[in-house]
């Protein structure tokens, strides 16, 4: 976001008769002086326009070519469109106004600054842009549109058509088509069906769900309740972790908002249709991500998996036909009725449609959440819209998908992010994960990493995944310690694949993954652990060897530094370290000043 | 491939086609082919959790493997049961179990007769590839009738639901979950402070030595060599109907004969027959019976009402109705079991008759059932000095131990009778053992009873059969209808019980066993064999038809009949209900505690009474609990109730547990199974500053461990310890979405970003800090 992006703008002010009259013209001359004060006057140029139907919430203007109206201006406004955003390249968020419909579409395309340069921001069109906890503000952007349209103009079929039409298809993960799971539920003959979204977000390091709901919650509500009446369901839960205490709340205000305004409830906008949604808090169980799981979880079980079939659109929550869809998944619905499936279909690849986000992690130098058209590389995403490797390091690997994904060595870093793309090279999309590791990253410590957490979050219902994944755990152990042996390699192969084909529910049955992908790339790696008990990144502690080498002046500091007092040597003489006794902490290594202390 | 039709589906299994009813699993299709695939969680009469995976096979266009248990069979499917991949992942399975279970076949109590054991065999698991750290608990000897040793449980879980979806009883949760998962009664506490009825059915179904009678033999060994006793044995029915299956001889054989011999020659001076106390209590009970209907009419019935008399012999069931249903107490027959009465007469009667004080006996039950160990150390049931009747009580499958231990050739012993006056039997005691048989046999006697004439007819079908649930008939005597039903498994009692409280049976006489199929089906039998599986209706079919066979063979079959009964009231009881009668055959009943959890029988005044917390906390509790009645699938509201607990304790308290099982009826075992799964909850109390130190991958690779090592280092504790002084507990968090600011923590509620090593130890002082200024703040509103 830097100045470098001001070419020539535009702002378009509305001297309509009611913006005019509610300080129009003040804010239009303030502007003016502004402009000039910041020397912007050969870039910026500042026009009038008449009513653009926005009269409600006037005074009204828009920036061109980012594309951003700002409404309920006051004439002091002028100072912060200028200095803030013209200047300094950030929107003054609490005023921008989304409806609208240049673009004719739903949402806005960001401006151009450069994080969100390359995104396409579809699920998250609100965030940071809507008052959350204001329901106005999100009718103002054409909230409830796709629930009144769906509700008053379409049939049923005709939603679970524009879903199968989209292309869309379940972004927690498994990527069903959810036009094709929606039908399933629809064409069950039974007197209750239920709606569920899967805000469990189990994925340590993943983030998206919790923005996407404490950004704009009545999407989600809108989305579900579209589905609800596509399935002919008329009740909703939304199963969120405990630990999601603000996405909680906001999703309580929303309801209540929703309630008030007849957008959920009985008879939802006099079209007949009742809807209603109830929260449920997770308490801390990676596995109730897991469909059947968090089903026995909202039925108050043990959040174990169960082996389907029945498939929850059959058989769900007690035992009713029961559609469950990710967050995001269902931040996607009132966009494909709003602006057509053939729009949304347009963007993104041959069968990965529209955009995905994902929640950029680990070293690189944004952070944070971005949303980009499916079938964009990784390449981009890292270098294009997170600003590339923090500390000009090169990168080594990037892990998607969490725990159930794998690690994307540096040579495909040209690959499109697209379901079936990702799955060839032995990763998966998964939920948005997307972890960047540098050269000081150690592949087989990631694996056990991945690994801990798989074992710990086993549910401990079948044996494949209850004991092997321990198993797998403990021959890592062996290896980041120098216990491994090479045999050990082939042992988690032939583990891997046992726990991978066997398992009950996803969590087993990809919790090898890490393992298999970075044995597959990084071989090596494994080989140097156990062959040469060597840690080739240097994180594997008790793999280190600190050595001293020629350029030892015999100054005595990493000596004195020592705290088991293992290095030796008479003073302006070589010092050498007594390997038995080293406990590698490393303290000689960051004392010395003349690099003679080696680390490998 | 054919048309699919009128609900048949085609498929092709190994390369052979099949047409199965729709519906079907692979697992029962295959069988159809001849294919029996490895198995070890299934059980055909409880739920199908498809979790132990040995069944997996390969169906073609599927992505992994399906477990066949579990899978339901398409039209068109192609599935193959065996290929050098399956064989290798099932061996691995296998070998994962054993990875995680003592090494100590040689000197188990099933070596020969263990599932996992012929299963590993079965598979060809030669080696142990992955062996690592084992599970290590404590085993629960306490109880009388049945122990615990999870160090060998698998973790099928078949005992969970036997006991649950069986017995109704529901002792056994999985607790935990993971690697840690384990099978275990509430709060982990013993076996002998639990719900626990000691009926044995997770012995019976348990793949393993995981559950064990509580063993006798020992003793009983000790003290048939002791020249200062006299040995006295009785067994009762069913062990002759089932022993013979110990010894390799087809179910159904009745081994009476050869069992006495083999009494004998491990050296009783003298076995009589529970058979012979079967009888007597038909006196009794059937007197009672009348004495009932005589004094109250047959209209009056309901819980704590003069009817429906309910019979008292299964000991398993006696516990669960004084735990469970307090309120049924009355409506119990006061008659001691066949097996208590016989201890009764044997010290007494028979100890008078023979110049011998109750000391100089050693008497010992051989019995089909596990509970009746925890009958025999009822102090209800002991004499006026306090000392047991009945001195040891030893499983059929204890018995056929120490017959082999001898080295008897059991099947070939030449068949022996018992020794009199207590050892001679009618038909009517033999079919105690199968349900359905007490009911027929105190039908035949009341008959008589109220008549004065033999009924023309003894034999009531209607109320044999292992198969039926609640069997139900109408008897008229002497103008009287009398409608009786007869249940077994516990299970099956409840409904029944409920249908009785709702007055939606119109019933005068109930027979519940505890166990399925009655004594026949015990927890004390032997143990299913090499292909069988255990509870099998079919085997408990044949084990009922020794019994209806020697019945059938009888010249008496009706209990009044019995000469040496008669003999007994005359020299010494003088009449059924008579004062000595009383004083040595009946008994009574009173509630017992844990109260028994039903699952929606509603709160009831029984266990109002045993929580009246004082603690104001419990109040909000109720009244989040009571605003959530009434509510569409109320039991679902019990994780939400399980935050408010912990919200308002601090920690899911165990007292909470209790409370929250009471107000929910939801049975403890699975609230604590639930609250051990889930982490977010925590047992144990927790310290005044929570630090959550986050390790989703985002923080992990920004350093997250370096900062859970420092916490570690300075708190000295590990992550869910507490320190001393309980300010600072220690947790690993989960991905808390604030990874843009990793490495990251909470303490308490407040997040803490972008913390270094360094600052690990300020951000102690300033909690510590606190507590300084707040002085004595209580740390239950600190906890909140
Ligand atoms: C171990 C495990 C964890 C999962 N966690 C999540 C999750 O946190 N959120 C989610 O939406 N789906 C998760 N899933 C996928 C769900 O089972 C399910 O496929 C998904 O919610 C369906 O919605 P979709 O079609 O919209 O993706 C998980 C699956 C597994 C096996
Ligand atoms: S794969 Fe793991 S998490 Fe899934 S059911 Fe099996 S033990 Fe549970
Ligand atoms: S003995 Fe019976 S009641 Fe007790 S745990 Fe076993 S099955 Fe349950
Ligand atoms: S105790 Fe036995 S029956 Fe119960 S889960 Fe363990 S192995 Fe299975
Ligand atoms: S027998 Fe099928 S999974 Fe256990
Ligand atoms: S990984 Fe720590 S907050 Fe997400």
């Amino acid at each position: 976001m830097s100045k470098k992006n001001h070419k020539h703008r535009v702002v378009a002010v509305c001297l309509g008769p009611s913006c005019r009259k509610k300080g129009g013209q003040a804010l239009f001359d303030n502007l003016k002086v502004e402009i000039q004060r910041a020397h912007l006057s050969e870039s910026v140029e500042v026009v009038e326009t008449g009513c653009r139907g926005l009269c409600a919430r006037g005074p009204v203007a828009h920036v061109y070519p980012d594309n951003i109206t700002y409404c309920r201006l006051t004439p002091n406004d002028a100072t912060r469109i200028v200095q803030g955003h013209l200047v300094s390249g950030h929107p003054m968020e609490d005023k921008v106004s989304h409806a609208d419909r240049i673009a004719n579409r739903s949402f806005r395309l960001f401006g151009d600054a450069r994080f969100f340069g390359k995104q396409l921001r579809l699920t998250l069109r609100n965030c940071g842009v809507i008052d959350p906890e204001n329901i106005d503000e999100y009718l103002a952007v054409r909230g409830y549109e796709a629930l009144a349209k769906s509700l008053t103009g379409m049939k049923p079929e005709e939603v679970i058509q524009a879903m199968r039409d989209s292309g869309l298809r379940g972004r927690g993960g498994g990527g069903f088509p959810t036009g094709v799971k929606w039908n399933f539920a629809a064409t069950q003959k039974a007197d209750t069906k239920y709606i569920i979204c899967n805000a469990d977000e189990g994925d340590p390091g993943a983030f998206m769900d919790r923005s996407a709901i404490e950004g704009d919650p009545h999407t989600i509500l809108e989305g579900m309740a579209i589905g609800g009446y596509a399935i002919g369901a008329h009740q909703g839960y939304i199963y969120i972790r405990a630990e999601y205490p603000l996405a909680v709340k906001r999703l309580e205000i929303a309801l209540e908002q929703a309630r008030a305004h007849n957008l959920i409830g009985k008879d939802i906008l006099g079209s007949g249709f009742d809807f209603d949604i109830e929260v449920r808090l997770g308490a801390g169980a990676f596995v109730c991500g897991e469909e059947t799981a968090l089903i026995h979880s909202i039925e108050g079980e043990r959040g174990t998996p169960r082996p389907r079939p029945p498939y929850p659109s059959v058989e769900g929550l007690w035992g009713k036909p029961t559609v469950i869809n990710n967050v995001e998944t269902w931040a996607n619905v009132p966009v494909i009725i709003l602006d057509g499936p053939e729009w949304f279909a347009s963007i993104g690849t041959a069968d990965s449609k529209g955009t995905k986000v994902f929640a950029v992690a680990g070293k690189v130098r944004n952070t944070g959440l971005v949303e980009v058209p499916m079938g964009m590389t990784l390449r981009e995403i890292v270098y294009d819209v997170a600003g590339g490797v923090e500390g000009g390091r090169s990168l080594k690997a990037i892990q998607t998908g969490g725990p159930s994904g794998g690690c994307i060595p540096a040579q495909y870093l040209d690959t499109p992010v697209d379901y079936e793309s990702l799955k060839g090279i032995g990763s998966i999309m998964g939920s948005g994960g997307l972890i960047v590791m540098d050269e000081t990253t150690c592949m087989v410590d990631v694996a056990k990493y991945f690994l801990e957490f798989t074992m710990n979050e086993s549910c401990g219902k079948c044996t494949p995944c209850r004991e092997g994944t321990k198993r797998m755990y403990e021959i890592l152990e062996r290896i980041t310690s120098g216990r491994g042996e090479e045999h050990d390699i082939e042992l988690l192969e032939e583990l891997g694949e046992t726990v991978k084909f066997a398992s009950l529910c996803g969590l087993g049955q990809t919790a090898p993954n890490p393992i298999l992908s970075t044995i597959r790339h990084f071989r090596d790696e494994y080989v140097a652990h156990t062959r040469q008990k060597r840690c080739p990144a240097g994180v594997c502690t008790q793999l280190i060897t600190y050595e001293i080498n020629d350029a030892c002046i015999g100054c005595g500091a990493c000596a004195r530094k020592c705290p088991v007092k293992c290095i030796s040597g008479e003073t302006r003489k070589l010092h050498t370290i007594d390997q038995s006794k080293c406990i590698k902490c490393g303290e000689c290594f960051a004392a010395c000043r003349f690099d003679a202390v080696t680390r490998s | 491939m054919s048309e699919k039709k009128n609900g048949q589906v085609n498929l092709i299994i190994d390369g052979v086609r099949v047409t199965v009813p729709e519906g079907t699993t692979i697992m029962h299709a295959a069988e159809v082919v001849g294919v029996k695939v490895p198995r070890l969680c299934y059980h055909p009469y409880l739920s199908t959790p498809g979790a132990c995976r040995v069944c997996v096979v390969e169906v073609e266009g599927a992505p992994g493997l399906v477990a066949s248990c579990a899978f339901p069979v398409a039209e068109g499917m192609n599935v193959r049961t065996t290929s050098p991949k399956l064989r290798q992942i099932r061996r691995n399975i296998v070998e994962l179990q054993l990875d995680n279970h003592p090494e100590d076949c040689q000197t188990c109590e099933r070596d020969g007769n263990c599932e996992l054991q012929r299963l590993a065999y079965q598979l060809g698991v030669r080696e142990r590839k992955f062996a690592g750290e084992k599970k290590n608990y404590k085993s629960d000897y306490k109880a009388p009738g049945v122990i615990r040793d999870p160090n060998k449980c698998i973790l099928c879980g078949r005992c969970v639901r036997v006991c649950g979806e069986v017995q109704g009883i529901h002792t056994l949760t999985v607790a935990h979950r993971g690697f840690e998962s384990v099978v275990v009664p509430t709060f982990e506490r013993s076996l002998a402070d639990s719900v626990c009825s000691n009926c044995g059915q997770c012995i019976n179904v348990c793949p393993t030595a995981a559950f064990l009678e509580n063993m006798n033999y020992d003793e009983v060994w000790q003290k048939l060599s002791d020249p200062h006793v006299t040995k006295v044995a009785q067994f009762a029915p069913s062990v002759r109907a089932a022993i013979g299956e110990a010894f390799g001889i087809p179910p159904g054989a009745n081994m009476e004969g050869q069992t006495v011999a083999a009494l004998r020659r491990l050296g009783f001076d003298y076995v009589f027959d529970t058979q012979f106390t079967a009888d007597l209590t038909i006196m009794e009970e059937a007197n009672e019976l009348v004495n009932r209907i005589k004094a109250h009419g047959t209209s009056d019935l309901g819980p704590g009402k003069p009817l429906p008399m309910l019979t008292s012999c299964s000991s398993a069931w006696m516990k669960f109705v004084e735990q469970f249903y307090p309120e049924y107490i009355p409506n119990i027959s006061s008659c001691k079991s066949p097996m208590s009465m016989q201890g009764a007469l044997i010290k007494s009667y028979w100890a008078e008759k023979m110049g011998l004080g109750a000391q100089d006996i050693y008497s010992i039950a051989a019995m089909c059932c596990t509970a009746k160990k925890y009958e025999a150390a009822r102090e209800e049931l002991r004499d006026e000095n306090g000392l047991p009747y009945v001195d040891a009580v030893i499983t059929t499958r204890e018995l056929a131990w120490m017959i082999k231990s001898m080295g008897l050739d059991f099947a070939n012993l030449e068949p022996e009778e018992f020794d009199n006056p207590l050892g001679e039997s009618t038909g009517a005691g033999a079919i105690f053992g199968a349900t359905g048989g007490v009911m027929e046999a105190a039908v035949r006697t009341a008959h008589q009873m109220l008549t004065g004439e033999e009924m023309p007819d003894v034999n009531i079908e209607a109320v044999r059969g292992v198969t039926g649930a609640i069997k139900e008939a109408s008897v008229e005597i002497a103008g009287i209808t009398i409608n009786v039903a007869v249940t077994h498994g516990m299970g099956n009692a409840i409904k029944l019980l409920e249908a009785v409280r709702r007055g939606e049976k119109n019933v005068h006489f109930i027979e519940i066993m505890g166990c399925p199929g009655g004594c026949i089906g015990g927890g004390g039998q032997p143990y299913a064999g090499q292909d069988a599986v255990p509870m099998d209706r079919e085997l408990m079919a044949k084990r009922a038809s020794a019994l209806y066979g020697i019945d059938k063979a009888k010249e008496h079959r009706c209990s009044h009949q019995n000469e040496h009964i008669q003999k007994l009231y005359d020299d010494y009881l003088e009449k059924p209900g008579s004062h000595r009668a009383h004083k040595l055959l009946h008994t009574h009943y009173r509630q017992h505690f844990p109260h028994g959890v039903i699952p929606g029988r509603g709160i009831d005044g029984n266990q109002e009474s045993c929580i009246r917390p004082s603690d104001p906390r419990f109040l909000e509790l109720e009244a989040f609990i009571n605003e959530r009645k009434g509510r569409p699938h109320e039991d679902s509201e019990l994780i939400p109730v399980l935050h408010k607990a912990q919200n308002l304790f601090g920690y899911i308290a165990e007292e909470a547990v209790e409370y929250i099982a009471t107000k929910m009826q939801i049975p403890r075992s699975k609230i604590y199974g639930v609250a051990t799964f889930y982490h977010y909850f925590s047992l144990s109390p927790r310290g005044q500053f929570r630090v959550s130190v986050c390790m989703g991958t985002a923080c992990y690779v920004k350093g997250a461990g370096d900062l859970a090592e420092e916490f570690k280092r300075i708190l000295g504790i590990d992550f869910g310890g507490i320190t001393a002084d309980s300010v600072f507990s220690l947790e690993c968090a989960r991905c808390i979405g604030a990874c843009g600011q990793a490495p990251v923590l909470m303490v308490n509620d407040e997040v803490h970003t972008r913390v270094t090593v360094p600052q690990v130890q300020k951000i102690v002082d300033q909690y510590q800090e606190q507590i300084g200024k707040s002085g004595s703040r209580e740390s239950e509103t600190a906890a909140r």
